[in-house]
Parts: structure tokens; sequence; C-alpha cells
């Protein structure tokens, strides 16, 4: 496989104004305003194979966007080098755009008061696509999304989900070679994150391209990607396989019950309790020493359960037992 | 494929795309009908009550320094005309140095179009259409306009479109630099306007040099008026080159602080 992404000591400086709280430092602000010198990415360095999967992860201000934003040429960088897929994106943003696709969970480019529709033959001629081509992909991609339905709704009629499918659909249009995902699944519910997460897994691995996922979503990470680079304070922290950054730092799933119960106590190996209020009681369960299935099914035996969620223990408790393993 | 023939595939696949872009606007701005119609009614209105401001003081005054009422109908008839066609197909612009200052260019920066004519084609204004209606009927009633002279009146409010986003991106890219400056690139773009309505009679030395440099007023109604009322080849080059040279101008100062740009990372709708 060749090098589809070449990242050399890339490095981000912003320069931050600050504004104290007084009204001298308010009039301060106005003629000579102080600022700050902000690093966002400092000196970073990896590479990724062709049809590589990769997530890139780490707690909010890691510096995960902005690294992505430079591979995608939006941002310049202050030092450092990188090559995506041969070109250096913040000379090349044009040449290179034809072959990039993004999605930026927090932006969209789909048109509010129009149906997705109307958004995706706009990018048909925005990457040059010629009509029959456009077609049979736009096709393909709405089988696959299961988006015939939503096709002619105003964007602004769809849910959360839905239009996170036509965001992803509207960046695989043109066949891109490597696809950049800046948070795909932030504010989705459980069923639309499975979803989603499916959908871009599987179009990677149809189409061979190199997908580059930012999350902090751990879910995000272990679902769609083979390997995993955590970055934190702009530094980078690890990388290495996701089935080994779970074998050794991801052993935990959170477990909440709610019980008809007031409290419920749970005798197991490995399985500790973390909060507790009537009625509802939060696990950290160890799951190389108890899976969760073990845990419910006591549960049930013990009680009724109202409801009940397992989620990943957060970016911020995995980034800190790193930090714990590399600084004993 | 030659050099030659890869530039006019290019050139084709940015007009196909323009064309695709404007198409995809419009029928953002008719998808709110009732909006769509109450804003081109009020526009209609809106300039009809200017002219009738001028109307009552003519009726008092002869002329002013030579200008009468039939120049101040041409001067709102291409300043209209000019005004509409750039935001109808251009509205972006008013936005510019708030995508600019809140880091909202990431999509079009994604894209592999020119970031400038995505952003400023990124908003249509619908009031737009009631100004091209105003102009129209202000052409036919000046008196200067005869069938003949309309594709002349299609130029002129061609290039003064062309001048009034040029301003508007000037006036926006400062934001590169300087931060916010929302509230002023608006107010600078309707300070424009406002230059480019008044009799052209009164502004006289170093005013005069300002309205045909900082704020091209002179290049947007004041020479396509008089070019009008009596043709000039000269003149007629001037307007042009006016718009070619102040395109540039903001296509260079805009690429320029493209390179200074910070994504931002704020919620955001495409509206």
């Amino acid at each position: 496989m060749g090098g589809s992404i070449e990242v050399d000591g890339l490095r981000k400086v912003f320069q931050v104004r600050e504004q104290g709280s007084g009204i001298k430092d308010a009039l301060r602000y106005l003629f000579r305003p102080p600022t700050r010198d902000v690093v966002a990415v400092d000196g970073i360095s990896f590479s990724i194979a062709r049809g590589e999967r990769v997530a890139f992860v780490g707690p909010n201000g890691a510096g995960k966007s902005t690294t992505i934003k430079m591979l995608t040429g939006i941002l310049h960088p202050t030092a450092g080098e990188a090559h995506v897929l041969g070109l250096t994106p913040w000379k090349d943003r044009r040449a290179l755009a034809y072959k990039l696709g993004t999605v930026f969970g927090q932006r969209t480019q789909l048109w509010y008061h129009l149906p997705a529709r109307d958004t995706f033959r706009l990018l048909a001629r925005i990457y040059d696509q010629d009509d029959a081509v456009h077609e049979r992909r736009l096709g393909e991609l709405v089988e696959a999304f299961a988006l015939a339905p939503l096709l002619k709704k105003p964007v602004r009629q769809l849910s959360l989900g839905e239009r996170m499918r036509c965001e992803i659909v509207a960046s695989l249009l043109h066949k891109p070679e490597v696809l950049f995902l800046d948070e795909p699944t932030i504010g989705l519910d459980v069923t639309a994150k499975a979803t989603i997460r499916d959908l871009i897994r599987d179009a990677s691995v149809q189409d061979g391209s190199t997908v580059l996922l930012t999350s902090h979503d751990t879910g995000d990470m272990e679902h769609v990607c083979d390997r995993v680079i955590v970055i934190n304070h702009g530094k980078l922290l690890l990388d290495q396989p996701v089935r080994e950054l779970r074998r050794t730092y991801i052993r935990q799933k959170i477990v909440t019950l709610l019980t008809a119960e007031p409290r419920i106590e749970l005798d197991l190996p490995g399985v500790t309790v973390r909060d507790r209020a009537p009625h509802r009681t939060v696990f950290e369960v160890d799951v190389s020493a108890t899976p969760v299935e073990r845990v419910v099914k006591a549960a049930l035996e013990l009680g009724r359960l109202r409801d009940l969620t397992v989620e990943d223990p957060p970016m911020e408790e995995i980034v800190k037992a790193i930090y714990a393993r590399a600084n004993p | 494929m030659s050099d030659l023939q890869a530039r006019l595939t290019g050139v084709r696949g940015t007009l196909r795309f323009l064309g695709a872009l404007v198409s995809t606007n419009l029928k953002a701005s008719l998808a709110l009908r009732g909006a769509f119609w109450a804003r081109v009614f009020f526009m209609f209105v809106n300039n009809f009550i200017f002219l009738v401001m001028w109307w009552v003081f003519f009726e008092r005054v002869d002329d002013v320094r030579g200008w009468k009422l039939a120049d101040t109908a041409a001067v709102y008839g291409v300043a209209a005309g000019s005004f509409g066609l750039a935001v109808i197909f251009g509205n972006g612009v008013q936005y510019l140095a708030r995508q600019i200052y809140e880091g909202d260019l990431d999509s079009v920066l994604s894209q592999p179009k020119s970031v400038l004519l995505s952003a400023i084609t990124s908003h249509s204004e619908p009031a737009g259409w009631g100004d091209l209606f105003s102009a129209a009927v202000l052409f036919a009633v000046c008196g200067y306009v005869t069938p003949g002279l309309i594709p002349l009146c299609l130029v002129l409010c061609a290039s003064g479109a062309i001048l009034f986003l040029s301003t508007g991106v000037l006036i926006s890219s400062t934001a590169f630099w300087l931060g916010n400056m929302q509230s002023i690139s608006r107010q600078g773009f309707h300070f424009l306007v406002i230059f480019s309505v008044y009799p052209s009679t009164i502004f006289r030395g170093w005013l005069k040099v300002f309205l045909y440099s900082a704020i091209p007023a002179g290049f947007v109604t004041f020479l396509p008026v008089s070019l009008l009322r009596e043709f000039s080849w000269l003149k007629f080059a001037a307007i042009l080159g006016a718009a070619v040279v102040y395109a540039g101008i903001a296509v260079l100062v805009f690429t320029l602080g493209l390179r200074r740009y910070e994504s931002g990372s704020r919620f955001g709708v495409r509206a």
C-alpha cells in the first residue's frame, strides 16, 4: 500500500487577542490588544497508508480539527510539512479537493431550505462530474444510505441523523480517495450513531478509500477504524492498532441502571459503583473480568429494570490513563 | 490535453458551476414564497418613495446645476439595476466579513472552486428583483433610454454590479486583518448606494476625486448616466475599465487575506 497521508513536524500556532475585565483593559484592548500565542498543534508526525481507517482522537481542544483543516488546505501551518496523495494541501488546495471528501459534523454543506437532491446536483458541478456518472453514483449511494424517502424533503425538516446521512453522501459523491470526517456523530442518538458508523466503514471498504476520523467518542474509533492516533495539547500521545488500545485502555464500560428498587448491589468481579442516587446506579465494569451481559443478567435477577445504558469511558479518562502509563 | 484545452475545460467547468450555483440560490430564495414576494414588492415601493420625494423637490426647483428629474430617474435606474443584480447573484458579499471573522469559509475552502466566487454567490436577496423591476420602469420613464439603448443599459448595470461587489469584497476583506468588520462592510456597501443616487453636479473638487476612487459611485452611476445622454467610447471604456480594475484589486486583496484565514468552530447552517 502506498502512502496516502504523510505528516512531518506539523505545527500551528494561533495568535489570540485577550481582553481583560475592567474598563481600563477594555480601552487598552481598543487601541493595543494584548495577544497570546496558543499552540494548537505542536510538531506532530505520522503517516497513513492508502485504504487505512484511522481515528484521530483526543479531548476537546486537543488539536484534532486544526490538524484536519491543515490536511485539507483550509489552514496554513506555522511550521512542518504534510503531503496528502502526494500534494501539499495548502499549496495545491484546489487540485487536492477533487480527491478529498470532507464532513465537518458541526457545519453543513447542505442548503437548509432545499431538498438534499439540489445540493447533490450542485456538488456534481463543483466537482466537474459528468451527469451520467453523477446519476449512477448517486443511485448507488441512495441505495446504500437508504436516502430515497429523504431526497425531496427540505433539509430543515430532516432529523440530525438523517441530515448526517445526507452530509456523508454529499462528501462521497465524487468518489474521494481520502475521506476526512470531523466529529461525524456529534449530537446523534445511539441508533443514529451506530448507523453512521456502519455506513462510513462500508463505504470505505467498498471504495478502498482512506479515512481519517476525528472524534472524542471512543465508539466511533472502535467501530470504524483499525488504527488510532491519540493527541492531547497538540502533541501525539499514542499511535497503535485499535485492538491494542482496547486491550490496554478501554477495558471499562460504564453501565447505568434505572431500577424500580431504590438501591441495588452487584457483587461481581471487576464491577464497582461509580455513582449512586435513589433508583439510579452507575457501575464501572471491567469487561475483561465480567462481560456486560453478565452484569445485566445479575441486575435483572435482583430487581425490575426501568432503563439501561452502556457507554464507553469518556475520552478524557482514556487520555488520563495513557498519561499515567507513560509517566508512572 | 494541451494547455489551451485544459484552460478551456476549466473555464467551461467554472461557468457550469456558476450557473448551477445561481440556480440553486434562486431556488433557495423562492423556497419561501411569501417572503420572496413581500420583499420584491416592498423594495419596488421603497424605490418609488425616493423618486416621489425628488419629484416633489423638482416641482419647486427647476434644476440642481443642470441636473433635472429625468437625470435622477436615470441615476436611480442604473443604481437600482446594478444593486439588484449584485444582490440577486452575489448577496454573499454582505455576509463575507462575518464569514471571514467567524472562520466560516471552511466548506467553500474544502471544495475545488474559487473561494471568493463560491462565497459571494452563496446567498441571493429576493429584494434585488424589486430593484430590477424598478430599474426597468425608471429607464422607461426617464426619457433617455430608447429601445436601441437597452443592451447598453444591461451592460452598465452589469458593470455597476461588479463595482458594488468589488467594493463589498474590498471592505469585507479587511476582516482578515482587522477582525469584526461586518457592520462596517455593510455600511460601506450602502454608502456607495447613497452616493450613487445624488445629483453628480453637487460634487466638486476632492469629493469628486473621492467618488471616482475610494467609493466608485462615479463609475456606478454618474458616468453611465452621462453615457446614456450622449454616447462616448472613451466613457464606455472608462466604465468597463474601472469595473475590471476594482474587481482585480478586490480579488488580490481577498487572496492575500485568505492566507491569514483562521477557521472557526461555530455550529452553522447554510440558508
